[in-house]
């Protein structure tokens, strides 16, 4: 499914089309699910958030601007902030859930995969001017949800020493992308 | 925190980013959604760490979720709307008022043919109209249940009058016959083509009336009597009353009709205008021959 079909999905799930939000939740709910099982790490907690997720996206789905944010961030946005909103409230239940949880993933096809790696090439060009452990800290924030305090422990670095690392690094970062 | 001052273009950014990335607490977070609720420079920088740091969404791998997850989310958004499109049509079954309310009827037939955008205004107006159509609904039941409390006293009324016609027909209905067979006494003794003199036998002091029947030349005085009440321990005597004679006994008058034997002597006297009388004596009648008891009726006879 490409982006302009997800496009229109939004758009006449913003008309409350059902039919259309149905296919929305067919096109996009793995992509999202797997943002909030990485993030949340716990099977309970991500159905329970992929639930309030496609609740928002249904009634939000007349805020998204097409041309402003490609519909796919815009959705992965809504999914990350919750995720991140509910680990934020109640500190996180699983330490180093990586060992305990299986992540089990589909095979993306071919063609994703390209495009993905495509995507992933402006921005991988961007971490590589950064510290290798900077580059990986940014990642790791980003994709698991991590907070200040969480990186500083899984480094073992002090706290504000990471946020300055961090700052330093995503100023770069804008830098680079701005300009590249 | 949100304060009224806008930070310094760096810190937003800075801010910002933090933001998309994920890394700032709960405060913080919540602080930095109010800003760019209401600060465009906010909401733009917001943005565009958004788009900038989009690309790592690509490590997102896939997971199809199960599938009690949608049927959750349809649970939770549509459930309402479920019960709400099922709603209207059992209320307008269990308010089988709505039959006949034809302003309603039309009420509702524009409000499923406007579009959303009347929708709401559709939805109070006919709302309105409801009301009103169940307040006069209201009312007329009230008078109805009015209307039909009278009726059932009317009914009532009406049966009791037809109960009273029934008793007064019988009443009628027994004088009739009474009157018929006098009548018929008097028919009877027209059709022998001789004069009949009949007396009135009566008294303003009592209930007591007897009809008195003689045909000229006959040897019978037929006595009836019409009304007043019987003594069982007494009985009627009549008497003839010759002006300046002596009143003379005819006999005794039974309760109903009774035939009284005349001497010709008595019945010339009679034809001749004697007055008949009756007294209330011992059973058996007076055993002196003059009245001892009360005369409860007299007459003088006509000529029919």
């Amino acid at each position: 499914m490409s982006e302009i079909d997800i496009e229109n999905l939004i758009a006449k799930t913003a008309l409350s089309n059902r039919s259309a939000f149905d296919s929305l939740y067919q096109a996009s709910s793995p992509k999202l699910f797997a943002v909030v099982m990485r993030i949340l790490k716990n099977r309970e907690l991500a159905e329970d958030a992929l639930q309030e997720v496609f609740v928002k996206i249904w009634q939000k789905a007349d805020s998204y601007r097409a041309g402003q944010q490609a519909p796919m961030s815009w959705l992965v946005t809504i999914a990350r902030n919750h995720s991140i909103d509910v680990i934020r409230a109640n500190k996180r239940k699983f330490e180093d859930i990586e060992e305990q949880y299986d992540l089990k993933t589909d095979d993306p096809d071919p063609e994703q995969n390209a495009i993905n790696s495509a995507e992933r090439n402006r921005i991988d060009n961007c971490l590589e001017e950064l510290e290798p452990q900077k580059a990986e800290a940014v990642v790791a924030a980003y994709i698991e949800g991590y907070s200040y305090q969480e990186l500083a422990d899984r480094y073992t670095i002090p706290l504000n020493t990471m946020r300055t690392w961090l700052r330093r690094s995503l100023l770069s970062l804008k830098d680079c992308l701005d300009n590249g | 925190m949100a304060k009224t001052a806008t930070p310094l273009p760096e810190d937003l950014e800075v801010l910002a980013a933090e933001h998309v990335l994920g890394v700032s607490t709960r405060e913080e977070r919540i602080a930095f959604e109010q800003l760019a609720a209401s600060v465009t420079d906010a909401a733009d920088a917001k943005l565009a760490w958004e788009n900038r740091l989009a690309d790592l969404n690509a490590d997102y791998a896939p997971i199809v979720p199960p599938a009690s997850v949608k049927a959750e989310i349809d649970k939770r958004l549509f459930a309402s709307t479920a019960v709400a499109s099922v709603a209207p049509s059992g209320w307008w079954n269990a308010v089988g008022l709505w039959r006949g309310l034809t302003g309603v009827a039309t009420a509702v037939a524009i409000f499923f043919g406007v579009s959303n955008a009347d929708l709401t205004q559709k939805l109070e107006t006919s709302g309105g109209e409801l009301a009103a159509a169940l307040d006069t609904k209201t009312q007329a039941e009230e008078t109805l249940a009015a209307f039909e409390q009278e009726l059932a006293a009317r009914g009532q009324q009406l049966s009791e009058l037809e109960s009273k016609l029934v008793e007064n027909t019988n009443q009628l209905g027994s004088a009739q016959s009474e009157l018929a067979s006098v009548k018929s006494e008097l028919d009877e003794a027209l059709k022998a083509e001789t004069p009949v003199l009949v007396v009135s036998l009566e008294s303003g002091d009592t209930d007591y009336r007897f009809l008195a029947v003689h045909e000229e030349g006959s040897d019978k005085v037929r006595m009836t009597l019409v009304s007043g009440a019987v003594d069982d321990g007494k009985d009627f005597e009549l008497w003839l009353v010759e002006p300046e004679k002596q009143t003379v006994s005819l006999g005794i008058v039974d309760a109903g009709k009774t035939a009284i034997e005349l001497t010709p002597e008595f019945a010339k006297i009679l034809e001749a205008g004697g007055l008949l009388a009756v007294s209330l004596e011992q059973k058996g009648g007076s055993p002196t021959g003059v009245a001892q008891g009360p005369v409860i009726a007299v007459g003088a006879p006509n000529a029919l």
